[in-house]
């Protein structure tokens, strides 16, 4: 096509925009509200991923160790240990550290219950690893391993808790990629029959154009241009309002419940929009072309 | 230049359009194609279109084998056929020298020829004073001058004419036709699909007749072998 025939298209593509002004209005409008809810579930999601992934690193599994085992083995465990993918890191507690934080936690204020055991360390064995892991799907295998190492007595797991958590994942990212994808496919049918009907109020002109033997890709052009600036309109609007209330969002609850901090961390703004930016304007342009494509395949013959 | 060899076309039910029809129109040729309502004349039209395709028989249009093109290969076969229609069928969003220009532009033409060749166009047909106008403030015979010129400015080698005075009175008729007649001087072949007899006659032309589906009778020189 040529340059000059490139910018004929996409004046004609704004044109039928102009004379269906009220059938684009709805279609920005419908792309609008799926890319806004769109977006909310993405935000929704990736924070509560990222809510999760924080948990995830506090789930620590607690590794004993047999009674002769030497601080070298001990040592060597550790590494062993450390050396694993699912293992964020790793904390030591020697057997004098675990019985000063029993006093701390349990004789505080009656001191006097401890001197009974003078300069014995009842928690001589328990010497402890507690391993955190990156995620907590991953607990059960770590688990297995861990107990299979030599010198190593007990392992103390959070079974619940990780089970739990990997499941809630798992049934937000499903429903929200459920939710999602019926209403891209909404926003689609809508945008084609949008399309179909300037293909209709330009029945006569396409008919015109085929006679005189225009090819399919320039009677064709502006509507992909249509539907591709439909999508394109319709996917940035959602994009502003949802910077701002993101913003708003964040810093009121930051603002309001700032005691379930370390609980309620939210991603950056940065980090949502790197992602939903590009990903709503890909999606808008996407449904636009698809949208013009499915509207022609059926309704541009002559 | 057109050659339909044993074409058959049926629609949906077995109604028939076109019957076992042979027909050969050499360059330069001017052929009226006459006929009662369904005759056959516009599935006829049709086919040398490509609106429809031949359920048997093959089609030729400039040499190129009609049944096989595509619909990337149709345009270009297209550009070598005008056409004009009976309801004019001009934009009226668009002035008339728009409506000529439209024809150039969508077949991409360089816009410097565009203009050269529109206003050649509006001389032809006597309308450079119009060229402003929109279709709608012309009278019947105006439009169908403007679609003329709208069906030459490509310079196909074929102009099909699909009952191109069927809306007008007499004598613009036959000022249509003169234009027609001077296409053809200047040597595009020309088949006007037409009811109107006495144009026929007073053309004096080739004329084809078709009744049921089938040519009835192809007369050298204004012949008629059936009366409206």
């Amino acid at each position: 096509m040529k340059i000059n025939s490139a910018g004929y298209q996409i004046r004609q593509g704004f044109k039928n925009i102009q004379r269906n002004k009220l059938f684009s209005i709805a279609s920005i409008a419908t792309i609008a509200a799926c890319i806004f809810l769109f977006g909310v579930f993405y935000s929704l999601v990736s924070n509560f991923q990222f809510m999760m992934d924080n948990a995830e690193k506090q789930i620590a599994v607690t590794v004993f160790f047999d009674e002769d085992t030497s601080e070298d083995r001990v040592k060597a465990i550790g590494d062993e240990i450390s050396a694993r993918s699912e293992v964020n890191r790793i904390e030591y507690t020697s057997p004098e550290q675990a019985w000063t934080d029993f006093q701390g936690q349990y004789f505080e204020g009656k001191e006097y219950l401890a001197e009974g055991f003078k300069d014995d360390n009842p928690l001589a064995n328990s010497g402890s690893y507690s391993v955190y892991l990156n995620e907590a799907a991953a607990q059960e295998g770590l688990v297995t391993y861990i107990e299979g190492l030599d010198g190593v007595r007990q392992v103390n797991r959070n079974n619940e808790v990780a089970k739990n958590l990997a499941t809630g994942a798992r049934l937000v990212e499903y429903v929200a990629a459920a939710i999602i994808i019926i209403l891209l496919a909404v926003a689609v049918f809508l945008i084609t029959n949008t399309i179909v009907l300037g293909i209709t109020v330009r029945k006569d002109e396409i008919s015109i154009m085929k006679y005189v033997g225009a090819t399919d890709s320039f009677v064709n052009a502006p509507f992909f241009v249509e539907g591709i600036v439909i999508g394109l309109i319709g996917s940035a609007i959602p994009l502003v309002v949802l910077f701002f209330l993101y913003k708003q969002i964040v810093s009121y609850t930051m603002g309001h419940f700032s005691v379930m901090k370390g609980i309620l961390d939210f991603l950056p703004t940065g980090r949502v929009f790197a992602v939903l930016i590009p990903v709503s304007l890909i999606l808008g342009l996407a449904i636009g072309a698809l949208g013009s494509f499915f509207a022609l395949r059926k309704h541009s013959n002559v | 230049m057109i050659k339909m060899e044993n074409v058959s076309m049926t629609y949906a039910k077995d109604i028939v359009g076109i019957s076992n029809v042979s027909l050969h129109v050499e360059k330069g040729d001017f052929v009226f194609v006459v006929g009662k309502s369904g005759s056959g004349k516009s599935t006829l039209m049709k086919l040398l279109l490509k609106e429809l395709d031949p359920t048997s028989g093959k089609i030729y249009i400039n040499g190129e084998f009609l049944n096989d093109a595509t619909r990337k290969t149709l345009p270009f076969i297209r550009r070598k056929i005008g056409v004009v229609f009976q309801d004019f069928r001009l934009l009226e969003d668009r002035s008339v020298y728009e409506n000529i220009a439209f024809a150039q532009k969508v077949i991409e033409v360089p816009a410097v020829d565009i203009k050269k060749n529109v206003l050649k166009m509006l001389s032809m047909v006597g309308l450079l004073d119009k060229y402003k106008s929109n279709p709608k403030e012309l009278s019947g015979g105006e439009q169908q001058r403007v679609a003329i010129a709208r069906a030459l400015v490509n310079s196909p080698d074929i102009l099909l004419c699909d009952e191109p005075t069927g809306n007008l009175d007499i004598v613009t008729s036959e000022e249509i036709m003169k234009l027609l007649k001077l296409a053809n001087d200047q040597g595009t072949t020309v088949l006007v699909v037409t009811h109107n007899l006495d144009i026929v006659q007073q053309m004096n032309m080739r004329t084809i007749t078709m009744s049921e589906g089938k040519i009835i009778s192809d007369m050298a020189k204004g012949g008629l072998a059936y009366e409206d």
